[in-house]
């Protein structure tokens, strides 16, 4: 059987430490390296960060679902949510060489995540942004 | 959680993080980097030796501050990045951005290998780095005012007061107070310093104390009633910073340090240091002929400690000094008044004005700015002859060449 786990949270920042929280739990109870636990958490707050900032216009209470599931190989999570269609894996990622006056502020966090994750799929379907995220383990 | 401490030592603001710097923590200590960046701090160390977590949204704090800091001239060195975290810096191409150190001490000699002033220089006295700042500044006088004759036998009359203008003789220290009638002032002599054109102190006699902490630079007409002392006048002509962040020195190791940089055999010295426990002493009967002992002399057993308050243990540390003395090289070399001014068993003779705690620069380049702001806004807690056993840590010192004497 592949361990799984859940977590739902609604659109708010403070929320982040608890799926981190969440997560790391998950993760002890597996056995998986603290350094791994440490990246993927990194990951999830970029991507819940730009959700929870960028993802609604309404003011509005909206659940976000977050999906853990752990095969032999990696670990598979899910991010759902009912915001803004986003994708990003389609942000340019900023370039490092530039001189610092012209290094954009913004952009950092989600070329983290694609430097540190295996694996990302981006899918919209029924009015929710899917991301999963995919690190392997070994 | 996250925390973020900030010193300022030699002119270079330390920033200690610690914790999770995430988009939770990182708002607040942009807010507190801002605030130092608007506030003038150009030079910043920041310290990642106890973060456990960061961010884009803490990376961003640093890569904003950086560009602020640039475009003023200034810079952030990064330094002491735990290896857990510290992928996260070079896959967002910080090592192009910013110089990183392994260590504290790495860090810190990074900036100081590229002072900015070129006329700042480097040295080592007796294991201890210091940076100074040489001019040609003449030598000065000393001004001996009075003398210590009557003091041992507490028998010094209206006749003996002499009155010295702050604005004449900014430098020094001795046995004073103010005030226009003898019969009003003659209680409230105490252990003072001139500093800058300030002038503290503190009368023998305990009354309200902060009404006679006076500090009063500016005011041309500002007159110290004298029973002894001594004070100088004169530009500087060394000013040496101690940059002693972690340990500390005694103040009798002053001499050497100053007399390494200075062909001088005297030396007027202004003294801005943080205390790491005071050993002093001040009066506390006025030595006028109406308060003379019975029998003996202030200084003998039966007397003493009528007399004299003497620490028992290092006091105030942490706290801010602000000295004016003088150090010989070699007190024999000097005339008879003069080496009167000097204790029997020591060859600096400091009174410092004590501080709350608080933080100074340490950038010689600045010296007379500081002395100027710790007198403005820290508070004054006492005036005291200092022993040559009194620690210091982080200090600046500026130093007057003296050569030839007068009697006032």
């Amino acid at each position: 059987m592949t361990p799984s786990a859940k977590i739902t949270i609604s659109n708010e920042l403070d929320k982040i430490r608890t799926v981190q929280d969440f997560v790391e739990a998950f993760c002890v109870s597996h056995n998986l390296a603290l350094d791994l636990v440490n990246n993927i958490n990194l990951c999830l707050e970029e991507v819940l960060v730009n959700v929870i900032n960028y993802g609604y216009d309404d003011g509005d209470v909206h659940q976000i679902d977050i999906d853990l599931a752990l095969s032999d190989c990696q670990l598979e999570i899910s991010i759902k949510d009912d915001g803004k269609p986003f994708d990003p894996l389609q942000r340019p990622d900023p370039d490092l060489e530039q001189p610092l006056e012209d290094r954009p502020i913004g952009g950092l966090g989600i070329f983290l995540l694609k430097k540190l994750m295996d694996g990302l799929e981006y899918d919209r379907r029924e009015g929710k942004n899917i991301l999963v995220m995919k690190k392997r383990v070994t | 959680m996250a925390v973020c401490t900030v010193a300022d030592k030699g002119g270079i603001t330390w920033i200690t993080l610690s914790g999770r710097i995430d988009s939770m923590t990182s708002p607040e200590i942009q807010k507190q980097i801002n605030a130092l960046i608007l506030d003038g701090r150009r030079r910043m160390l920041a310290g990642f030796a106890d973060v456990t977590y960061i961010s884009s949204a803490g990376l961003r704090i640093f890569i904003t501050a950086q560009k602020q800091l640039k475009k003023a001239g200034g810079e952030m060195i990064l330094f002491a990045i735990p290896p857990e975290i510290f992928p996260v810096f070079t896959m967002s191409g910080f090592e192009t951005l910013f110089r990183i150190a392994q260590t504290h001490d790495a860090a810190a000699a990074a900036f100081h290998e590229d002072a900015p002033d070129s006329l700042i220089k480097t040295a080592t006295v007796s294991g201890l780095s210091i940076r100074y700042r040489e001019t040609d500044a003449p030598p000065s006088t000393l001004a001996i005012i009075g003398s210590q004759e009557k003091l041992a036998s507490a028998s010094y009359t209206e006749k003996d007061v002499i009155a010295v203008r702050a604005s004449t003789l900014p430098f020094g220290t001795g046995l004073a107070t103010l005030g226009d009638s003898y019969d009003e002032y003659k209680n409230l002599f105490g252990e003072t310093v001139m500093a800058g054109g300030n002038f503290f102190f503190y009368p023998a006699v305990r009354r309200a104390a902060v009404d006679f902490m006076v500090n009063s630079a500016g005011d041309p007409n500002l007159t110290g009633k004298f029973l002894h002392g001594f004070g100088f006048s004169g530009a500087f002509s060394r000013i040496i910073a101690l940059e002693n962040t972690d340990g500390y020195i005694e103040l009798s190791s002053l001499p050497d340090i100053i007399f390494s940089r200075t062909d001088a055999n005297l030396a007027g010295i202004v003294l801005l240091a943080e205390s790491k426990g005071l050993w002093g002493m001040h009066i506390m009967k006025v030595p006028i002929r109406e308060n003379a002992p019975p029998t003996g002399a202030i200084f003998d057993r039966e007397n003493f400690t009528d007399w004299m308050n003497f620490a028992v243990e290092p006091k105030d540390f942490g706290g801010v000094i602000l000295c004016s003395g003088i150090a010989a090289r070699d007190k024999t070399a000097l005339s008879g008044a003069a080496q009167s001014l000097f204790p029997d068993t020591a060859n600096m003779h400091l009174h410092a004005a004590v501080f709350s705690p608080g933080p100074f620069n340490t950038a010689v380049e600045r010296f007379d700015k500081e002395v100027a702001r710790v007198v403005t806004e820290l508070d004054v807690l006492r005036v005291q002859h200092l022993l040559g056993r009194s620690r210091i840590g982080c200090a600046v010192l500026g130093v007057i060449a003296l050569s030839g004497e007068t009697l006032l």
